[in-house]
């Protein structure tokens, strides 16, 4: 059981017994890191900041024009920029891929689209930016990436809206054409079936009332005229009158008294008397008394069969007009809905003819949004990776702290008697802990070495500084160093990357 | 070195309070009808030597007596003599350790030094680590006779024996090198010596340093012969396993207790505050 209290004092012993142990490992490390960061190919970076411009014209003109959608550009903006069509143009307006086969342009195409980054800001600020070990090269591409790009973009926003109007105005046409023709096919139909389109249905149809309830009223006329002339043949005659009179005499009577009462005994008598005579008369002829009048009579019943048939014949060409009416204003309708479609959008087509006109022209004078270049890539002085001074301050630490792990480590794997306590545990009384012992001759030599090691140590960790030292400054006196100790080479790497 | 200055030697000594009073209880020896009648006692100061001044500053129990160390040593001696002193005498002992340097010579040297300062001992140590010695290094006297010829007969036990002048220490140095040191050990002769020694003075702790347990055969087999072993560790220097190892291949041998040498010291830990102000003072 230990407490952290002597954990941490048996890690501090642990130390202070391996100083110059640890001073040197830690130097050793810091060494191997500075060095590093040294030998690390340079690499420098070039960025070009872009502002996506939205002219003030686009905002008043919204609605009016259709302007290719900013948003969606935006979207795809990275995978635009670093598209293997624009790479590859880019790498053959620089000339990247002199001398090189088609395997290895892919493969350089490849690292460009690495190496390049693209980052949005705001959704109206994008930068491009790309390492490359010549300052040079970087700066090239990426201005030559960017020109090609925006080159590009608006060539291409010019296309779709040239190609939207020539599309709209095709359009036009072909529906100009088709509604000419729905136009000339509703006039035609109206010429043919007019007359019936124009009857108001409401009237045919009352009007072949009038002439049912006409021909009720001449039917009844003649029906009466035809009775007439029955009774007008009986008239002439007073017998029967008298008859007829005796008779209704008798009826009435009857209603009051019975079969003997004196006057409907002589009522009958009377009654008998008239028949009498009528049976005698019978047997002589009877003559019209007024020829005249049947005669009358008669033409005027001729007239109203002849106006009771007329009208009939009205009626019936009437209702079949009546049933021919509906299907005729069906069609009619028809064609005229179709000629109503085509004019929509014969005018729809139209009106966005006219904004696309509009955007047509926004394109072809830069009036809509644009890109430009807030900040073209500039020839990198320092490079921009390997970041030296980050790299050196991480060896510090890194060197300390490996240090100290490397030397709990080997304190760790050291499997010796370390500690009284794994003594005692072995069943035999420890009778005594004598403490190290130490020969002060001896210890003296030690310590004065010590002081040497940790004298050097200091002296050179002070030495190692001046390099971080001279990164915070910026002087790049070790640059110029490593240019001359790998000068040849990198020339020759120039050539090759420029000619 | 001159008579004259032997007896200021002497008289330095007794002023130190180191031999004044007589043993005040001494200790019955285990009398046996086999031992020779006993040889006179070593001089305290050797004829040919004189009084030894070992320079080695780890000798701390000599130079240092006030320190954590020697205090270590003496907390070492009285636990020793604790457990040796009971109804038997159990007075031979010796130091291994499980591999060379864990500091075997120094310990013995020290509890040796530490028993001799003591009234009621007298202490025999015998530099058994025929292979290396270093007994007579420390203590700055020149190899001579010693074990190795006592071994082969070619000398007298009494002819090896040097008084140190340092306490009631003597010493037998390792002698000329030898090629069979194990055997030798082992044989009767080996056997009838250490009996011999041991039982030659019976108040006397005889120590042997031994060579390290683990390369070679000799502390093993001398440990059956001893009455105690004391088992030396020095930190960082011997792994867990080799530690392990020699501890299991002296399992069946008295083993008295260990001594951790080299321990690194917590400065700031009271326990050693104490002693450094006593030291201080």
């Amino acid at each position: 059981m230990q407490s952290p209290e002597t954990d941490y004092k048996k890690y501090l012993q642990l130390l202070i017994s391996n100083k110059e142990r640890f001073v040197v490992i830690a130097l050793l490390l810091m060494t191997l890191v500075f060095v590093v960061s040294f030998v690390l190919p340079r690499k420098y970076e070039a960025t070009s900041t872009v502002f996506i411009e939205k002219n003030v014209i686009s905002e008043l003109v919204k609605g009016i024009t259709v302007t290719p959608s900013m948003e969606q550009t935006i979207n795809v903006l990275t995978y635009e920029i670093t598209s293997r069509t624009l790479l590859t143009k880019v790498v053959d307006s620089l000339d990247l891929n002199l001398g090189k086969s088609d395997s290895e342009t892919e493969e350089l195409i490849k690292q460009l689209q690495l190496s390049t980054k693209v980052k949005v800001k705001d959704k109206n600020l994008f930068t491009i930016s790309f390492t490359h070990t010549n300052p040079r090269v970087a700066r090239d591409y990426v201005n030559t990436l960017v020109r090609l790009y925006i080159e590009g973009n608006i060539s291409s926003k010019r296309g779709e809206s040239y190609d939207a109007t020539k599309f709209l105005s095709e359009q036009i046409d072909t529906f100009n054409t088709k509604l000419q023709k729905a136009e000339s096919e509703v006039n035609a139909y109206k010429r043919d079936k007019g007359g019936i389109i124009a009857i108001d249905e409401g009237r045919l149809f009352e009007e072949i009332n009038t002439a049912q309830q006409k021909l009720y009223d001449l039917e009844l006329r003649r029906r009466q005229l035809e009775g007439m002339r029955q009774i007008t043949k009986r008239t002439g005659d007073p017998l029967q009158s008298r008859l007829a009179a005796l008779q209704k005499r008798l009826d009435e009577l009857l209603v009051e008294y019975t079969e003997s009462f004196p006057e409907v005994l002589k009522i009958k008598g009377d009654i008998e008397t008239v028949k009498a005579q009528l049976s005698e008369r019978r047997g002589q002829q009877s003559q019209p008394l007024d020829p005249g009048e049947l005669a009358k009579i008669e033409s005027e019943i001729a007239a109203i069969k002849i106006t009771e048939s007329g009208l009939r014949r009205y009626i019936e060409t009437n209702r079949s007009l009546l049933q021919t009416i509906p299907s005729a204003k069906a069609g009619l309708e028809k064609l005229e809905l179709e000629k109503k479609n085509q004019k929509n959008i014969y005018d729809q087509l139209f009106a966005r003819h006219g904004q696309s006109e509009v955007s047509k022209q926004m394109e072809v004078q830069d009036k809509s949004t644009t890109f430009r270049i807030v900040d073209p890539a500039l020839l990198p002085v320092k490079p921009s990776s390997p970041d030296r001074l980050k790299l050196m301050l991480l060896g510090i630490v890194g060197g300390v702290a490996g240090s100290l792990a490397l030397i709990f480590l080997l304190d760790h794997l050291n499997s010796t008697v370390k500690e009284v306590e794994f003594v005692k545990g072995l069943g035999v009384p420890v009778l005594a802990v004598v403490p190290r012992l130490h020969d002060p001759a001896v210890e003296a030599k030690r310590r004065k070495r010590s002081r040497l090691i940790l004298g050097c140590a200091l002296f050179y960790f002070l030495v190692l500084m001046v390099f971080p030292g001279m990164e915070l400054l910026g002087l790049p006196y070790m640059d110029k160093v490593l240019d001359m100790l790998s000068g040849p080479e990198t020339r020759l790497q120039l050539k090759g990357l420029l000619q | 070195m001159s008579r004259i200055e032997e007896a200021m030697e002497k008289a330095a000594r007794m002023r130190q309070g180191m031999d004044q009073s007589p043993p005040a209880s001494a200790r019955q020896p285990m009398e046996s009808p086999a031992l020779p009648p006993l040889p006179p006692r070593v001089p305290a100061i050797s004829p040919q030597y004189g009084r030894l001044e070992p320079q080695n500053p780890f000798l701390v129990n000599l130079h240092d007596p006030h320190s954590a160390a020697a205090e270590e040593y003496r907390k070492l001696k009285s636990a020793l003599v604790k457990m040796t002193t009971g109804e038997v005498f159990r007075n031979c002992l010796m130091v291994t350790s499980s591999i060379p340097s864990e500091g075997k010579s120094l310990t013995a040297l020290n509890l040796a030094l530490s028993l001799a300062q003591e009234l009621d001992h007298t202490v025999l140590l015998v530099d058994a680590d025929l292979r290396r010695p270093s007994v007579h290094r420390y203590l700055n006297v020149e190899q001579g006779v010693g074990l190795s010829e006592l071994l082969t007969g070619e000398a007298q036990v009494g002819e090896t024996i040097i008084p140190t002048g340092i306490g009631k220490l003597s010493i037998i140095r390792a002698g000329r090198a030898i090629e069979n040191p194990a055997e030798l050990f082992t044989s009767q002769r080996g056997k009838a010596l250490l009996t011999e020694l041991k039982l030659r003075y019976p108040d006397r702790y005889i120590i042997l340093d031994t060579p390290p347990v683990l390369p070679f055969a000799e502390a093993r087999s001398l440990a059956h012969l001893v009455d105690g072993v004391l088992f030396v560790v020095m930190e960082r220097l011997v792994s867990q396993e080799n530690l392990k190892d020699a501890l299991e291949s002296l399992k069946a041998c008295p083993i008295l207790g260990m001594v951790y040498n080299a321990a690194t010291v917590d400065h700031n830990d009271g326990r050693y505050s104490y002693y450094r102000s006593a030291e201080n003072q």
